[in-house]
Formats: structure tokens, sequence, C-alpha cells
């Protein structure tokens, strides 16, 4: 496989900003190596960017400013906590949070599995960019995942009535690079991490709710997958089940 | 390490391209911040505060479309220590080091690029966030941030080229 010049013109920025998965980095870099067109517009980019990091374009705020956001912060503290008659203690971590905000110390980071894989499919949800493949086909998300992935996961269609096959992408989780299944069921978006069970036994500290997103998981063959969506969890194993089912009619 | 609160006043600052409406977008930002915070599902606290603060520039710069543009854009190039240089890249200060009017011109051509354009050039070179981050601040799909940071850095490279201002390095 190799990028002709067009395409290889069109992913030098993400290139560049290192945004490309190995495989595309590959085919650039060679196509790069052999173009002197391509050399050039890198070397040119690659200055315009050290140009950009290297200068003085960072505004320091004025130097009262600070105190008057901070001193803002305190009243809106007070009248957050009057409004939603929230606890006391919930009301006094709140103000701690957006401290840490401020200063700059990062909020404590979600480290397991759960959270991990909650906050992939929140931001896919907010990102709108849910999907690197969008199809509704099996036959075209399932080489497009295997392609860009160490392993060929499952991707069974799911004709049922209240369930469709959106797409898929590829995810970091842990990381390593996994497959995640875009579905619909219903109203709901469900998305179906999967990864084969060697790569990351298991999911110890799995539980559901984190969120408001619900968590359930299955064991298909040689992969595990684990099921993320904003639904009942009755509406979960029904889902969970029908996905499974389907795998195995492959 | 540089705290979220100087990130998120230096982005206001390149969408307003003013003090005062920088200090004001700053801090409704943080107060939004702390009325939504129900809304924060962990991960990166910055990409997500400075997803409030562009959001509540663009609201500003709409609200305030019809006033008459005063711009504080920077009148001289004297040296000006509240311009510094972030700690995000490894460049090697020796081999880029710019003169103050070198570093005033390319402020002032990035200040004249279009939103959208000087948008994605800060978001990605000076707060140096992954496209995907990029696209929950700015709302918009992968693709669309690839192909928009692409023209932003033409533009940008062919308005430095066409200005005065002497050699590049």
């Amino acid at each position: 496989m190799a990028v002709n010049h067009d395409e290889a013109a069109a992913l030098l920025d993400a290139f560049l900003d290192g945004e490309l998965d190995a495989a595309t980095t590959g085919l650039v870099q060679a196509h790069v190596r052999g173009c002197e067109q391509c050399t050039a517009a890198l070397s040119d980019r690659t200055r315009l960017q050290d140009l950009m990091r290297g200068a003085p374009l960072h505004r320091l705020p004025p130097p009262d400013l600070r105190a008057r956001l901070e001193a803002g912060l305190r009243a809106e503290t007070v009248r957050v906590r009057v409004r939603r008659r929230w606890p006391e203690a919930v009301a006094a971590g709140f103000a701690l949070a957006i401290t840490g905000l401020l200063i700059g110390r990062s909020l404590p980071r979600p480290l397991d599995l759960t959270m991990e894989l909650a906050d992939a499919h929140a931001r896919s949800v907010l990102s709108q960019q849910a999907m690197d493949v969008a199809s509704s086909d099996h036959h075209t998300v399932k080489p497009w995942l295997s392609a860009h992935l160490p392993f060929s996961p499952p991707v069974p269609a799911m004709y049922g009535n209240d369930d469709e096959l959106l797409g898929g992408r590829v995810d970091v989780i842990n990381r390593q690079p996994v497959a995640a299944l875009v579905y619909r069921h219903g109203k709901h978006r469900v998305d179906v991490f999967v990864w084969p069970t060697a790569s990351m036994p298991g999911t110890p500290s799995l539980r559901s709710g984190t969120d408001g997103y619900r968590l359930t998981e299955a064991v298909a063959g040689e992969f595990h997958a684990v099921f993320v969506a904003d639904m009942s969890p009755a509406e979960m194993d029904r889902f969970r089940d029908a996905w499974r089912d389907a795998t195995s009619l492959r | 390490m540089v705290p979220h609160f100087e990130r998120a006043y230096s982005l206001a600052r390149w969408l307003c391209r003013s003090d005062a409406d920088a200090a004001d977008v700053t801090q409704e930002a943080f107060v939004r911040a702390l009325q939504y915070f129900d809304s924060y599902r962990g991960g990166d606290p910055r990409a997500w505060l400075l997803r409030i603060v562009r959001n509540i520039a663009l609201t500003w710069l709409e609200t305030n479309r019809a006033a008459p543009s005063g711009h504080a854009l920077d009148e001289r190039s004297a040296p000006d220590e509240r311009w510094i240089v972030g700690g995000s890249g490894a460049v090697d200060p020796e081999t880029h080091a710019l003169d103050d009017d070198q570093a005033f011109r390319l402020r002032q051509v990035l200040a004249a690029l279009p939103l959208e354009q000087r948008e994605v050039l800060v978001l990605r070179e000076l707060e140096d966030l992954s496209y995907r981050e990029i696209a929950t601040i700015t709302g918009r799909p992968i693709g669309t941030v690839m192909s928009r940071l692409s023209r932003a850095r033409d533009e940008l490279a062919l308005r430095l080229k066409a200005g005065v201002g002497g050699e590049w390095p």
C-alpha cells in the first residue's frame, strides 16, 4: 500500500501534529522521503510551528484580575448554594474544585477502566465525532476497523427493529487501541468497546452508574466487550444479549 | 505549571483582541464553570474550561459586532512584558528567538486572521491541544479541525511572507 502525492500533501499537517495512526504515518513518511515538494512543504510547516511555539504570544492577565475573579466566585458559590439548596458539604466541595481549576491543580484524574470507558463515550457524544467510519453496513465497518487495529473485532449488524449499526471508530483505553462500535438502540446511543481478552484481560473495576452512564460487559469468543449507554439496566441487558447472539450467528 | 486561569485569559484575549473584553469574558467563564460544574464529566479540566471560555467569547463577539470596533491592537512594538513565551513546545529558544519587532509583527498578523483560523491556531500551537480536544472545544468534526488548521497555516505563512518586517527564521 502507498499514498499518492495529493493524499500525502493533504495529510502533512496531521502528520506534523502527530495525529495520524502508525500505519498512515509510515505511508506519509515513505512518500515524503521520495518527494522534494513534500519535503520542502513539511520543513516550511515545521519552521512555522516552531516560530509560533517559541514566540511571545501568551498574554498575561492584568495583575488585579485574579483577585476580582476570586471575589466574584465566592459570591457566586453562596448564590449557587442557596439556589440549589445543596448540602453544605457538596457546596464546599464545589468551591474547592473550582479553586483547584483556578490555581491550576488538576482534579484527580479518573484512572480506572470504568471511568475511562464512560469518558470515551461522553467525549464521543459531546464532540459530534462519534465515528471514524459511519456506515450501517458491517461489511464496511469491520474491514475499516481491522485495517486500523492490530486485531479484527466482531461487528454484528443487528437487524432488529430497534437496533441499528451506525458505524465505528478507534479509541484508546488504558493506553491500548480498542474498537468502538456505535449503535442505535431505540432512541439511545450505545457504544460497544471491543478488545481481545488476551490484550487486556477482564475489567475488575467495572461497575455501573458512573456519571449517569451505565456499563455492562460480555465475552464473545476471544473478545471482551463493554457496553456504555444512558439506558435502564434492563435495556442494557437486552441490548447486550441481542448483540452477543448476533455475534455468534455471524 | 501555568495555571488554567492564565490559559483561559490568553484564549479570551486572542478571540476578543482586547484586554478589557478578555477580562470580562474570563470572569464570566469562571462563574459559568461554577454553575455548570455538574456537566463536568472528568477528563482534562483545562479543555473543559477552555470550551466555556470559547463559547462565552463567541457570544460576546456576536453581541458586540454592531458596536464600533475599538480593537486595542498594540499600537507600538515596544517590548511588553505581558506577552510571554508559552511552555508548550520543546523549542530551542536560541534557534528561533525573535526580536521585538518580529514578535510584534507576528502578533499583528495572527490577530488579523479570520476568527475561525485564529481560534484553531491558538488552540493547537499555543495551547498544544489535540485535534480531538479542539473538535470538542469548538463543536466541529475532527475533519473540519484538520482542514481549517491547514488553511490557517497557509494563510499565516502567506501573510508573514507578504508583509514587511524582514526575514523570518
